[in-house]
């Protein structure tokens, strides 16, 4: 009984299949003989009556495949059948193979890299437990060029203890901290962070414990938790550490915890994390970020028009209100999306690039089998001669394309892993959560999974023709191509190119904008400029004028090593996009109430502006202007076009800060050239200069600027030298040359064009390997064509453009094809792109160019065949 | 099938069953036979026949031994089973009543 279920059946027949061929092959037998008998009793004779039986039995054959197929588990059997034969047909065609293969491995393998890429930054759940109630908060005021504002502690400490919405929330501030101890001093990146931060993540400590409340207070107890990486490397994992103490910024503190591995917050490189010591009664200082973990029920709009209105009544009674209306307002945003930030399009849009190159692969791939089946035909007209069904058929070659596809995948997660590893080393700063880029099991199943719409795309069409062929063997012997599978050749080829010219078309947008900004002036001079970042720090450096001390000796040191021609120092270099900015007025030009516009903050020492190559008009800041003199500043062309446009800005006043006092005026003496304070693509922003003597912010860390004669890394090890001369506990760090920092900012930019550019040239080269196998298809199967065209008198050149012609209105109408589809497509790029339209008519121009080049390359070789083409041969070939 | 009917898609199966109510019998005998009974209308063709005998086989409604015929020749034998006397009574039923459905629309005329 259990025989006659199916699955049950289908083994059993299986396993007995020589018995089951043997008696249906004796029961033909028998029913032969009986109809001969019959028909000699009918009275024909020994022939007549054997060939009419055998006539009536309609092709032994065909009726033993009938009954095989009618039998259970034939599917299986036939799979199984077929797994075998393909594999055989492969094996027995290795460059069709390996073609085909190479074909389907770059498409998958680059779609398995770039969802990886995807999944990595875009998908992947943060790594804390339920991620998607954390937020992070922020002020915002935009009509004060404010689109994100810190918080101030005063803000933080109301929020946290008055927010419905919070269940817990804490804030913090990243910064720099000097590393010294047992070994060499180093520069760490460090987190200030208040007592719950790391319960607001949800992470426990592995070694330790987390920050206590009475630690976070002004001069709560020195402490520190530090992460896996720095436990490892500096400490070598030594399990004694806590309860032991570091020197962080010539403060001895004890370490209370080890983080454990792969914790990355509030930045991928923070290294130890130290009480912030909340002091709720500063209400000024906005230099804060707040996160906080939802309670279950609220929503983030829901969180965010909360805090607004406690932001709102606590602005209220502040000294000075902002006007009803205005714009200020408290951004609550997703953690995860406040952390994907900008990346999200750039990753779309590689996504669709990488889909189209898969695309491209397939319609090769289809190309490629659809000329193997024009090649197969004879034997596939035989095998449907001997009774295999046209479905039968279909089924073998789409199980051949299943075998290809499946190695294409197979090699297609080999070509992942080598991107994937390309990629990690790349310089990939403005991407985030990238440290954690790796091909996991998620990504090789979903190379596996493509196998199966790969093999779909590619295979369908060419199994579909076969089912066609069944009149193949009456055909004859010639091996021409038939004229529908001709004009499926043609749209293969044709989308290709269509497909391709998408892609070139977005490459070449990006190649445009990124060469446009390539040239854009920064404002300064990046060549031949060294700088390296240092922070003053402790009782050695408690006092301005102790700064100054060290200042003025390292400049004058570091001016006197050979081949050094100038050397500045300023808190901020440009480019880096790090820095402070505050609201400012100039005189005349004051805004009551709170809004006021905002500049970026650079305190500077004499000498910067020639070392970095920063025009300068009126005069630099000098020794004179020290605390005792008259306060003076310099602006930035930006700020000083705004207020006085006739260019008189030298001698007018200026001011910044909450300070509205008398004193607070100072004397704008110079006017320098506008620099980018972030990358090359932001807008100019205005900047305010003050000399660093005058300065009553403490400014711990500074930036030397050196401008050398020839390459700036020549000079590095003298002048490093020189400054552990002046302080060998003092750490420098972030020694690098200017151009290396510019093209570092235009990493990003720099990979989406890399990488699209890399699609482009794959697809490229496949629609020309694509058209280059049409052709010689074309040329093979029309030789006597060619040959009797010959004999009649037509010169090779005629031949040769012949095809080259036909090969070439190919490409023309996939380029008509693709040209709009581009269009709608590169639209997408939108803010990618930097001053370039995306229908930009040149580079439309230059993609068709360099598509009609390829297109004429891969005709050529076809051509050349065609022209010689020898008219005897040809026709003898019949 | 030159001037003979081809078989209705569907009723060869229950052809099969009838015929094999009546006694067990080979694969040939059974094509004889409905041409017999049919008055040479329908022609058995051995392409369907033989996979038709498979599917009835697996599906359990006959089941098959190899015997030795009159003529001393061995030869597998077909035989209804209990469940594909069921099936013939259901497919018979069904057929009547197509049947009697198409000849009233046809008489109605």
């Amino acid at each position: 009984m259990v025989r006659r279920w199916k699955p049950v059946r289908a083994f059993w027949n299986l396993l007995g299949k020589g018995r089951l061929e043997r008696e249906m092959d004796d029961e033909l037998r028998f029913h032969l003989d009986r109809q001969i008998e019959a028909n000699l009793r009918s009275g024909m004779s020994q022939d007549e009556a054997r060939r009419r039986a055998l006539l009536d039995l309609g092709g032994g054959e065909q009726v033993r495949q009938r009954v095989r197929e009618a039998r259970a588990g034939f599917r299986l059997e036939a799979l199984a059948k077929d797994l075998r034969f393909g594999g055989r047909m492969l094996r027995r065609h290795p460059g069709f193979t390996a073609v085909a293969v190479f074909t389907l491995a770059l498409g998958i393998g680059a779609c398995t890299a770039i969802f990886t890429l995807v999944e990595t930054v875009l998908l992947r759940p943060l790594p804390y437990p339920e991620p998607d109630r954390l937020v992070l908060f922020l002020q915002s005021y935009p009509s004060a060029g404010l689109d994100r504002w810190g918080l101030s502690q005063f803000l933080f400490a109301s929020f946290r203890d008055q927010s419905r919405s919070f269940e817990r929330s804490a804030a913090y501030s990243s910064t720099g901290l000097n590393l010294a101890g047992r070994e060499e001093p180093v520069r760490v990146q460090g987190a200030q962070v208040t007592w719950g931060y790391f319960e607001v993540l949800g992470v426990r400590p592995a070694l330790g414990r987390t920050i206590l409340p009475e630690e976070d207070v002004p001069g709560g107890s020195p402490v520190c938790l530090i992460s896996d990486r720095l436990w490892r490397t500096r400490y070598h994992a030594d399990l004694m550490i806590v309860g032991s103490s570091l020197r962080l910024d010539d403060v001895g503190r004890q370490v209370i915890g080890v983080m454990p591995p792969g914790f990355a917050a509030p930045r991928p490189d923070t290294d130890v994390w130290i009480p912030l010591g909340l002091d709720p009664s500063r209400r000024f200082g906005f230099w804060l970020t707040g996160i906080a973990r939802l309670k279950p029920d609220v929503t983030v709009p829901g969180a965010g028009a909360e805090v607004t209105g406690l932001q709102w009544s606590l602005a209220r009674q502040s000294e000075s209100p902002p006007e009803p209306g205005a714009d200020l307002g408290m951004l609550v945003m997703p953690l995860r999306e406040a952390l994907v930030g900008d990346t999200r399009r750039p990753l779309l849009v590689l996504s669709g690039a990488v889909g189209l190159v898969l695309l491209i692969a397939c319609a090769n791939t289809a190309s490629l089998l659809l000329g193997r089946v024009t090649a197969r035909r004879r034997e596939l007209a035989l095998r449907m001669a001997l009774g295999a069904s046209p479905g039968r058929i279909a089924a073998q070659l789409l199980t051949e394309t299943f075998l290809l596809a499946a190695l294409g995948a197979s090699a297609g997660a080999l070509v992942a892993v080598w991107l994937v590893a390309l990629l990690g080393r790349m310089p990939l700063q403005g991407i985030p959560r990238v440290a954690e880029l790796q091909v996991t099991m998620g990504a090789l199943a979903f190379a596996a999974v493509l196998a199966l719409p790969a093999s779909a795309l590619s295979g369908l069409l060419p199994a579909l023709r076969a089912r066609g062929l069944d009149a193949g063997l009456r055909g004859g012997a010639r091996a021409g191509v038939g004229a529908g599978t001709r004009r499926l050749h043609h749209v293969l080829v044709g989308s290709q190119m269509a497909l391709s010219i998408t892609l070139l078309v977005g490459a070449g947008l990006l190649l445009r904008s990124f060469l446009t900004l390539l040239a854009v002036d920064p404002g300064f001079r990046p060549e031949n400029l060294l700088t390296l970042r240092f922070s003053l720090s402790g009782e050695r450096y408690g006092s301005t004028e102790r700064m100054t001390l060290f200042y003025d000796e390292l400049l004058r040191q570091v001016r006197d090593v050979p081949g050094v021609r100038s050397a500045g120092l300023i808190s901020n270099l440009p480019i880096q996009s790090d820095g402070w900015s505050d609201g400012y007025a100039v005189e005349g030009h004051e805004t009551p109430g709170a809004v006021q516009p905002n500049a970026m903050i650079r305190v500077a020492l004499p000498g910067y502006f020639e070392a970095a190559g920063i025009p300068l008009r009126g005069r630099d800041f000098g020794p004179q202007d020290d605390a005792g003199a008259q306060r003076v500043a310099i602006v930035d062309e930006t700020l000083a076009r705004q207020y006085w446009p006739a260019g008189d800005a030298v001698g007018g006043r200026i001011r910044f800060g909450w300070d509205t006092s008398e004193q607070a005026w100072m004397t704008i003496v110079g006017v320098a050239g506008a620099v980018k304070h972030s990358g090359l693509e932001e807008a100019w922003y205005p900047h305010l200069y003050l000399p660093f003597r005058q300065s009553q912010e403490t400014v711990s860390e500074m930036h030397l600027a050196v401008r050398t004669e020839a390459d700036p890394g020549s000079s590095a090890a003298i002048i490093r030298a020189r400054v552990a001369g002046l302080d060998p506990d003092l750490p420098l760090f972030a020694i690098r040359t200017m151009p290396e920092l510019v093209s570092e900012s235009l990493a990003r930019q720099r990979l989406v064009y890399f990488l699209l550019a890399s699609f482009a040239a794959t697809a490229l080269l496949m629609a020309a390997v694509g058209l280059y196998g049409v052709m010689s298809l074309s040329v093979s199967g029309r030789v006597q064509e060619l040959g009797v065209r010959t004999a009649l008198g037509a010169d090779r050149g005629h031949l040769f453009r012949l095809v080259v012609g036909e090969g070439m209105r190919l490409a023309g109408l996939g380029v008509l094809a693709g040209v709009p589809a581009a269009l709608a497509a590169t639209r997408l790029l939108g803010s990618l792109l930097y001053e370039v339209s995306p229908a930009d008519p040149l580079t439309l121009g230059a993609v068709v160019v360099v598509l009609g080049m390829a297109a004429f390359g891969a005709c050529c070789l076809p051509a050349l065949r065609a022209a010689r083409v020898d008219p005897i041969v040809s026709l003898r070939c019949e | 099938m030159n001037n003979r009917a081809e078989l209705l898609q569907g009723t060869l199966d229950l052809l099969v069953l009838r015929t094999l109510a009546l006694e067990p019998m080979h694969g040939w005998g059974i094509g004889q036979r409905i041409q017999q009974l049919s008055r040479d209308v329908f022609q058995v063709n051995q392409g369907s026949l033989y996979p038709a005998l498979v599917r009835l086989e697996e599906s359990g409604w006959i089941a098959s031994e190899w015997r030795v015929t009159e003529h001393n020749r061995r030869a597998k034998f077909y035989r209804l089973t209990a469940s594909g006397r069921k099936r013939m009574g259901e497919q018979t039923l069904r057929w009547e009543r197509l049947a009697g459905a198409v000849s009233r629309i046809l008489q109605g005329t």
